[in-house]
C-alpha cells in the first residue's frame, strides 16, 4: 500500500495507503484523463481509510440521523462534519473551507462503496463544481441539457436528439463549472433501461448494447455519433412527458426552471454552503436559456 | 407574533422578479413576489413593528389593509414552518 494522486478536474485527490482494490475503484470511476488539464484549482482532497469509525468521532459526535440519500443515510456532527452511512461502512467529510480542503475518513468494506463516491462528489461539489444528472446533448457548439425526474424520458430524448445530428455528450451526469458555464461529461457509455433499448433499435438498428449488466444495457457513445466530452452549457431544457398534447417547445418560467434544476443538482450535503449554493443557482439562471419540452404526440422538433 | 424571524436553515433563492423559499427537511419550495419580498426581508432585519408601514409606503395601500396583508402572509409563512420564534 502506498500512497496515491488523482486529478479530478483539477482538484488533486490524495490517498493515504491506498490497496490495490481502492486505487482500481478510483482508476474506474473517477479518472477521466479526456478533461486532463482543462480545468485548474487550488483545492485538495485527502482521503485516508480508518478501520474502525469510533475514532473518527462516530458514536459520540453523531446526531442522530437526519436525512437520506439516495440509499444511505446521512447524519451532520456539531462540527459540521457530515456523515455518509451504508450498511457496512461510512464516510466523515469535513471541509475546511479557509485552507481550501476536503478531507474524506472512510471505514468499511470496499465492496460498499455508495458512500465513498457520494463522498467524493460531495468533496468536488465543495470546490465550487455543480453536479448536473441529465442528459445533454450539443448542437452549434451551445449544450442543452435535457432535465427532469427518472422516468421522463431524459435517455430517450437524447437518442432522438443524437438521431437528429445533434453531438452526445452526458447521459446521466455531468459536471457543471459555473463561472465558465462548461460542463464537463462524467459518462463513459449510455446505460438504457431495456424499455429505451427499443428507441435505439428503432432509431440506430445497426447499433449493437453490450450485454445486460444486470440493470441496464450500456452502449458506445461512438457508436452513435462522435461524442462532446466537454461544451459550454447554453439551455436548460425541462422535459414534460405528456401524451395528451403535441410535442413542443414551451416557454417555462424561471420558477419552474429551478425547480427542476435543484432537481437535478440536489443540495450541498454541508449546511454552510447551502445558501452560497443557492445565490449561485439564481445567478445561473439568469445566464442560461429556460425551456419546456413537452414530449407529447407527433414529432419531436429537434 | 411580533418576535418571528425566518427559520436559519430556509435557503432563499433570488430570481428576477421572485424569491424562492426552499426549507431543505420537507423539500418543499415557496415563491414570493414583491410584496413578499418586502415583509420577508423586514422580518429578517428583526423589524416586524415596521411591517405594514413598510407595505403602505412601497405599494400605496391604506395602512389597515397593509397591515391585514402582512398579517395574513406571515400567518402562511409561519404555518408552513418558515418562521419560528425570535
Amino acid at each position: 500500500m502506498s500512497q496515491y494522486s488523482l486529478d479530478l478536474l483539477g482538484r488533486r485527490l490524495t490517498v493515504s495507503d491506498a490497496s490495490n482494490s481502492l486505487v482500481y475503484w478510483l482508476e474506474d470511476h473517477w479518472n477521466f484523463p479526456e478533461h486532463a488539464g482543462q480545468l485548474a484549482s487550488d483545492w485538495t482532497f485527502w482521503l485516508e481509510f480508518s478501520p474502525d469509525p469510533e475514532p473518527l468521532g462516530l458514536r459520540e459526535g453523531a446526531k442522530p440521523l437526519e436525512g437520506a440519500m439516495n440509499a444511505l443515510e446521512v447524519a451532520w456532527t456539531e462540527d459540521g462534519s457530515v456523515w455518509l452511512l451504508e450498511a457496512s461502512g461510512g464516510v466523515r467529510l469535513t471541509l475546511d473551507g479557509e485552507n481550501r480542503k476536503v478531507h474524506l475518513s472512510w471505514y468499511g468494506m470496499l465492496e460498499h462503496t455508495d458512500a465513498l463516491y457520494q463522498g467524493l462528489c460531495e468533496a468536488l461539489r465543495s470546490s465550487g463544481l455543480v453536479p448536473l444528472h441529465a442528459s445533454v446533448a450539443v448542437k452549434a457548439g451551445k449544450a442543452t441539457a435535457f432535465l427532469g425526474p427518472s422516468g421522463t424520458g431524459k435517455t430517450t430524448t437524447l437518442l432522438r436528439a443524437i438521431a437528429a445530428g445533434w453531438q452526445p455528450l452526458c447521459e446521466d451526469f455531468g459536471w457543471l463549472e459555473p463561472q465558465s458555464q462548461v460542463l464537463y461529461s462524467w459518462d463513459r457509455k449510455l446505460h438504457l433501461l431495456p424499455d429505451t433499448l427499443q428507441v435505439l433499435e428503432h432509431l440506430f438498428p445497426q447499433v449493437q448494447a453490450d450485454n445486460f449488466d444486470g440493470r441496464k444495457h450500456p452502449v458506445d457513445f461512438s457508436s452513435l455519433a462522435q461524442r462532446a466530452w466537454s461544451s459550454p452549457l447554453h439551455t436548460l431544457a425541462v422535459l414534460e412527458r405528456d401524451p395528451t398534447q403535441v410535442s413542443a417547445w414551451q416557454p417555462i418560467s424561471s420558477l419552474e426552471t429551478l425547480v427542476s434544476f435543484y432537481g437535478s443538482t440536489g443540495l450541498p450535503l454541508f449546511k454552510a454552503l447551502r445558501q452560497p449554493f443557492s445565490d449561485l443557482s439564481g445567478e445561473l439562471l439568469r445566464r442560461l436559456e429556460g425551456q419546456k419540452l413537452i414530449l407529447g404526440s407527433g414529432e419531436l422538433l429537434l | 407574533m411580533n418576535d418571528l424571524k425566518p427559520h436559519p436553515d430556509i435557503i432563499e433563492t433570488p430570481l428576477e422578479d421572485e424569491l424562492v423559499l426552499l426549507d431543505p427537511k420537507t423539500q418543499q419550495m415557496y415563491s414570493l413576489n414583491a410584496t413578499g419580498m418586502l415583509i420577508w426581508e423586514t422580518l429578517k432585519s428583526g423589524q416586524y413593528a415596521t411591517v405594514a408601514e413598510k407595505l403602505s409606503d412601497a405599494f400605496e395601500v391604506e395602512p389597515t389593509q397593509a397591515q391585514h396583508d402582512a398579517d395574513s402572509l406571515i400567518a402562511d409563512l409561519e404555518r408552513s414552518g418558515l418562521l419560528v420564534r425570535a
